[in-house]
């Protein structure tokens, strides 16, 4: 059995290093594995079905709402303004700044719930901005992966959605059960990020001069000039209403989440189209297009992860996983914490929706059987999503921020063991405070 | 020679074209699914009134967009690939690479276009209709699959006509795409 599994994993990572899009990956590796058990025809037969039931699902509408509605915040200009209001409350010092991309980046993820779409408008807003300020490259990594990780954590977000279509689990409770993780992780990541930039400033004040493109160094603590609270905040004020519409309908049960994803899309179109003037119907069709694509990559990954959890279901590998860690008879936390360095070491090789995926089948009868409450483990899940966006090798959101910032990868990985840590941190609260995550879905 | 290569260069746009039109396609219903549903909500708050049709026909538009638009994402390397290994190689093993995935990705998909035309096919001739008030006929829905997939498999073609045409010489390849 867990040879199998060895064997299954290898040829998994084997098939996803081959450059094959995951998607595809994924739906090969289970018609692969289904011709183990029944013939080759009635092998594709089966997937090409479980490919059809797996899209013919209400909770997976919300997705492409959700990519279109994050390329209209991040293409009308929305991204920048929050950016700028934020920049305008929070610059005390020059650490203001990596908070102010913390706090922007919490806000835009919270309409957003992409961690890619979030890590590229922000770093394309911020990153100049702060090598202005002098940051090193390191520093500006850790600022904007810290960021662009907020994504998956605060709702709504793309990977609840999956999580919830995958276990039967209300999305609207996942989502909720994200916001208390999603706004210490803010807290602390503006914390940590606030000491290392001013211990990294008062340190080498004239090694910052040597940053990376860095040509015109604002020395000074003062808020650049022109950047009246009150005119950033009234230019923010209808990007910051997005998130009370989205959170606040669903919160309130006035929506769905398709719904609330729905109505964001008009909403931004709106105030791209008469507000913020931004748009016009030739960027609008870009938007769509670009909003397809993305969200055609994440069927694909859907389709494939079915098939895939369709064999793994078949060939009964959750129940003999369930009877190999019975016979191990390991105390509750050591089994979450072997559970935890599995997705950690996973999620270094595996894009976040195949993770989850692979994982969350596997795992589901572990949880019932240790009778542990599904919306806690969601959220540890979803840490560990996040770890995984930020974690080298494989960690998406580390090569977003070294292109958009022309930044070596190296840089980038050193900049994000700093979010890791946090993460890691705030994972271990979890754990050890399962009220933390739910806590605001039992007032649902 | 040149009349022959000009022949590849015609299929090779009119494919492209087809990722395009699907793309297209894939964008109008996306919108149409922001302006339903938003329809559907404005209806039941301001009216007091629901549509029997808006959840049912969503989840049939939100097919539309994922598989229509896969061409298009694969035409424009948007599908979720890890390259990290694959960056590694010489351009002669990269090239060898990407003739078996993309050789793998091409099977992939002819068999959703085999597999799915046989479900559409049974769904028209059963005369099968969706268990919602709709009565939506399933043929249509299950025909996103094999035309999906067509798209797919072409695009992938193309992808194999890249992958054997470059020879490590990847302007060639981009001057031929545009």
């Amino acid at each position: 059995m867990t040879l199998y599994i060895i064997g299954f994993v290898i040829a998994f990572l084997l098939v996803l290093a081959s450059g094959l899009p995951v998607g595809f990956g994924l739906g090969f590796i289970a018609i692969g594995l289904l011709t183990l058990y029944t013939d080759p025809s009635t092998a594709v037969t089966t997937g090409v079905e479980k490919a059809y039931t797996a899209l013919d699902s209400s909770i997976l509408v919300a997705i492409p709402l959700f990519i279109l509605a994050a390329q209209l915040i991040s293409e009308t200009g929305m991204g920048k303004r929050l950016f700028d209001a934020a920049k305008a409350f929070l610059w005390r010092r020059k650490s203001g700044l990596a908070v102010a991309t913390i706090a922007s980046s919490g806000v835009f993820s919270a309409m957003t719930g992409s961690s890619f779409v979030s890590a590229s408008t922000m770093g394309l807003i911020a990153i100049p901005e702060l090598r202005k300020a002098g940051y090193s490259d390191r520093m500006i990594s850790a600022a904007i992966t810290a960021g662009g990780s907020l994504g998956s954590v605060i709702p709504p977000s793309i990977v609840m959605i999956v999580y919830g279509y995958l276990t039967d689990e209300s999305v609207g409770r996942l989502f909720m059960a994200g916001m208390i993780p999603g706004l210490i992780l803010i807290v602390l990541y503006s914390v940590v990020l606030s000491y290392f930039v001013n211990r990294e400033l008062a340190d080498s004040p004239n090694d910052l001069s040597q940053s990376q493109g860095n040509t015109a160094v604002d020395t000074s603590a003062a808020a650049p000039a022109g950047l009246s609270k009150r005119t950033a905040l009234k230019e923010a004020f209808w990007g910051l209403m997005a998130p009370a519409i989205i959170l606040g309908g669903i919160y309130l049960g006035v929506f769905t989440a398709s719904e609330a994803a729905a109505v964001a899309v008009i909403y931004c179109m709106f105030i791209g189209f008469f507000v913020y003037r931004t748009l016009d119907i030739k960027k609008l069709a870009e938007i769509l297009m670009a909003a397809a694509s993305v969200s055609a990559m994440v069927v694909m990954i859907v389709i494939g992860g079915a098939m895939l959890g369709h064999v793994v279901v078949y060939g009964r590998v959750p129940q003999q996983l369930l009877e190999v860690v019975i016979s191990w008879d390991l105390s509750a936390g050591m089994l979450m914490l072997v559970i935890n360095v599995m997705l950690f070491v996973l999620g270094m090789f595996l894009e976040v929706l195949a993770l989850m995926y692979l994982t969350i089948p596997l795992l589901v009868p572990v949880i019932a059987h240790m009778g542990w409450d599904n919306i806690w483990f969601a959220v540890i899940m979803l840490i560990n999503v996040n770890l995984a966006l930020i974690t080298p090798p494989l960690g998406g959101v580390l090569y977003v921020v070294a292109h958009i910032g022309s930044i070596p990868i190296s840089t980038v990985i050193r900049g994000a063991l700093i979010p890791i840590g946090v993460l890691l941190f705030v994972l271990l609260l979890v754990i050890l405070f399962p009220a933390i995550a739910t806590w605001l879905p039992s007032m649902l | 020679m040149s009349h022959v290569v000009s022949k590849k260069n015609i299929i090779y746009r009119w494919i492209n074209h087809s990722s395009d039109l699907g793309g297209a396609i894939a964008a109008f219903c996306l919108l149409a699914l922001a302006v339903l549903i938003s329809y559907d909500v404005c209806l039941r708050y301001f009216f007091g009134r629901a549509t029997t049709w808006v959840q049912e026909s969503s989840v049939y538009l939100c097919m539309a967009v994922g598989l229509l638009a896969s061409a298009y994402a694969l035409k424009t390397d948007s599908h979720f690939s890890v390259t990290l290994l694959v960056d590694r190689l010489g351009p002669s093993a990269q090239r060898k690479l990407k003739l078996l995935t993309n050789t793998v990705g091409f099977l992939y998909s002819l068999s959703f276009v085999l597999k799915g035309y046989e479900m559409a096919v049974f769904s028209y001739e059963m005369e099968d209709v969706s268990t919602g008030l709709m009565q939506f006929p399933l043929w249509i829905s299950t025909g996103l699959i094999p035309v999906g997939g067509a798209l797919l498999a072409l695009q992938f073609l193309n992808k194999l006509y890249d992958a054997a045409t470059a020879n490590g010489d990847a302007s060639s390849l981009s001057a031929e795409k545009n």
